[in-house]
């Protein structure tokens, strides 16, 4: 009776110990075989990268700082939830190059404003800046780019339904179009087609209101600007969806860090290549457009 | 200097057309007011009490509320609502009532100063009211307040900057598309803010001479 017992007590502890082994595996090896959706680029594992290289120090240190913007909609975000949008997205897929599944976790985000991106990365307060960030060559000598991972471009706003049918900036011309003062938009404008009556305002919420009540025909700027304005009332505008002017939005790193640069163009292209790139667009600006062709990267010399 | 000359001679067709936007908005802003303020004056002072309330309501209006608000409520909310004027006609409107206000005001001090014998006197001789103002009152509460309409004048004039917000390529604005392109808002905004001085000391010219002849020798 008693060696019975004794026998019972030894297979339960090992029935549970089983168990408990099981359960463990299965977060990780379970998650492959369960990837039905999407394919993932992501290794399984953490990857081993060269000692002393930029990806292996981050490896290290478990966290990826990034900053972005937090008031740009669809592309930075900040929410409750954490920062959301394709930014994000997108720092969060190079995140899982460096840890492998689930690196996502370990991006720490921060507020980049326009004008400190370039200062935020030189005194080493993030790893890299993912902020609607174009690419040019007087930015280039203070910080790297990686990417472009999307080119934006200057675009045209419309009412729902396109009533004037317009199809490009040469429609533009003889049509009361709205953009803000000061801005290179605005410029482009005036130069792109001269006999656009052009109505100047502050901001472009007040461009928004102007074409909403049909005083102008067109609101004109960067796309990523009135991909968010239609975000907000998707019944009352459309893109026109026909940039004319390239402004190739990059990822900044520092300057020195040149291994992690190559090594980022690297890892896009794996995840355009996996259809993760468009999956993340199609998740966030994807709600109003509809994911373009990825750009090709751009791996220049310093 | 030699730069700020340049940049005149470069951009005077944008300059001439920011100017000639800001005289004719002023001046038709000014001819509303001043037919606004004396119907407003007139009511202000009428002994019939719903005009008085209605002149007293509208003045306190236009003088507690910003322009640029006005000009925003008017122009956007307008809009929603079926607004009928176009961009420069809402200008001079909402201007003109503005600026109306103020000159009501001032017409209504320069009444309360003829003296109240001579209203008594019209009046007792058989006068209608609308008479005694027009005839007797107003013609010497006007000659009065010369000084204050020639500053409302001024600053109607000045006034006109605000309307760069609703969208209106005045003088003002003109200096933001030069200071844009130039990346030099000073040069820039240095010569709108001759032409502002140049306009309005040259009307102040004009307001001296009128107050001249028409000052009432007491």
């Amino acid at each position: 009776m008693r060696t019975f017992t004794k026998h019972r007590r030894l297979i339960a502890a090992a029935a549970s110990l089983a168990l408990v082994a099981t359960a463990c595996g299965d977060d990780g090896g379970g998650d492959d075989g369960e990837e039905d959706g999407g394919e993932t680029s992501a290794p399984s594992e953490e990857p081993e990268f060269e000692e002393g290289s930029t990806m292996a120090e981050l490896q290290e240190a478990g966290t990826l700082r990034v900053g972005v913007k937090y008031d740009q909609p669809l592309f930075g975000v900040q929410t409750p939830g954490g920062v959301e949008g394709f930014d994000a997205e997108i720092a969060k897929l190079i995140a899982e190059g460096i840890w492998g599944e689930g690196g996502g976790d370990n991006v720490e985000f921060s507020e980049a404003v326009s004008a400190v991106r370039e200062e935020v990365l030189e005194n080493d307060s993030v790893d890299m800046v993912v902020a609607t960030y174009t690419i040019n060559d007087e930015r280039k000598e203070r910080v790297g780019f990686a990417g472009p991972y999307y080119e934006a471009g200057q675009d045209i706003m419309v009412a729902a339904g396109n009533p004037e049918d317009i199809g490009g900036v040469e429609d533009l011309d003889g049509q009361p179009v709205c953009s803000v003062e000061g801005s290179t938009s605005i410029d482009n404008l005036r130069e792109m087609a001269p006999e656009a009556e052009v109505v100047a305002l502050d901001t472009y919420s007040a461009c928004a209101e102007e074409l909403l009540q049909g005083r102008v025909t067109a609101v004109t700027t960067d796309n990523v600007i009135l991909i968010g304005l239609i975000d907000e009332s998707p019944d009352d505008f459309e893109l026109v969806d026909n940039p004319f002017t390239e402004e190739p939005y990059g990822i900044g790193v520092q300057r020195d860090a040149d291994d992690f640069r190559m090594w980022i163009n690297d890892r896009l292209e794996e995840i355009y290549e996996s259809g993760e790139w468009e999956e993340a667009w199609d998740a966030t600006a994807g709600a109003v457009v509809p994911a373009p062709e990825p750009p090709e990267v751009d791996r220049y010399e310093q | 200097m030699r730069a700020i000359y340049d940049v005149i001679v470069e951009n005077q067709d944008l300059l001439v057309a920011g100017l000639r936007v800001t005289v004719i908005m002023a001046v038709c802003a000014y001819l509303l007011a001043f037919v606004t303020g004396n119907l407003i004056a007139a009511a202000r002072v009428s002994p019939v009490k719903v005009l008085e309330r209605f002149a007293a309501l509208y003045v306190s209006l236009f003088r507690n509320t910003p322009l640029i608000v006005l000009a925003i409520l008017v122009w956007v909310g307008g809009g929603r609502v079926g607004w009928p004027f176009g961009r420069l006609q809402t200008a001079i409107v909402v201007l003109g009532l503005y600026t109306g206000a103020y000159i009501a005001e001032s017409l209504r001090s320069g009444i309360n100063s003829v003296p109240v014998g001579q209203a008594e006197a019209a009046r007792a001789i058989g006068l209608p009211f609308l008479q005694v103002v027009g005839a007797i009152v107003l013609p010497q509460a006007i000659r009065t307040v010369i000084p204050p309409l020639g500053n409302l004048w001024i600053a109607n004039l000045k006034n006109t900057s605000v309307f760069m917000v609703i969208g209106i390529d005045e003088l003002t604005r003109s200096g933001r598309i030069i200071g844009s392109a130039l990346s030099d808002y000073v040069t820039a905004f240095a010569i709108v803010a001759l032409m502002y001085l140049v306009l309005v000391y040259g009307s102040a010219q004009v307001i001296n001479l009128l107050e001249r002849r028409l000052e009432i020798a007491r």
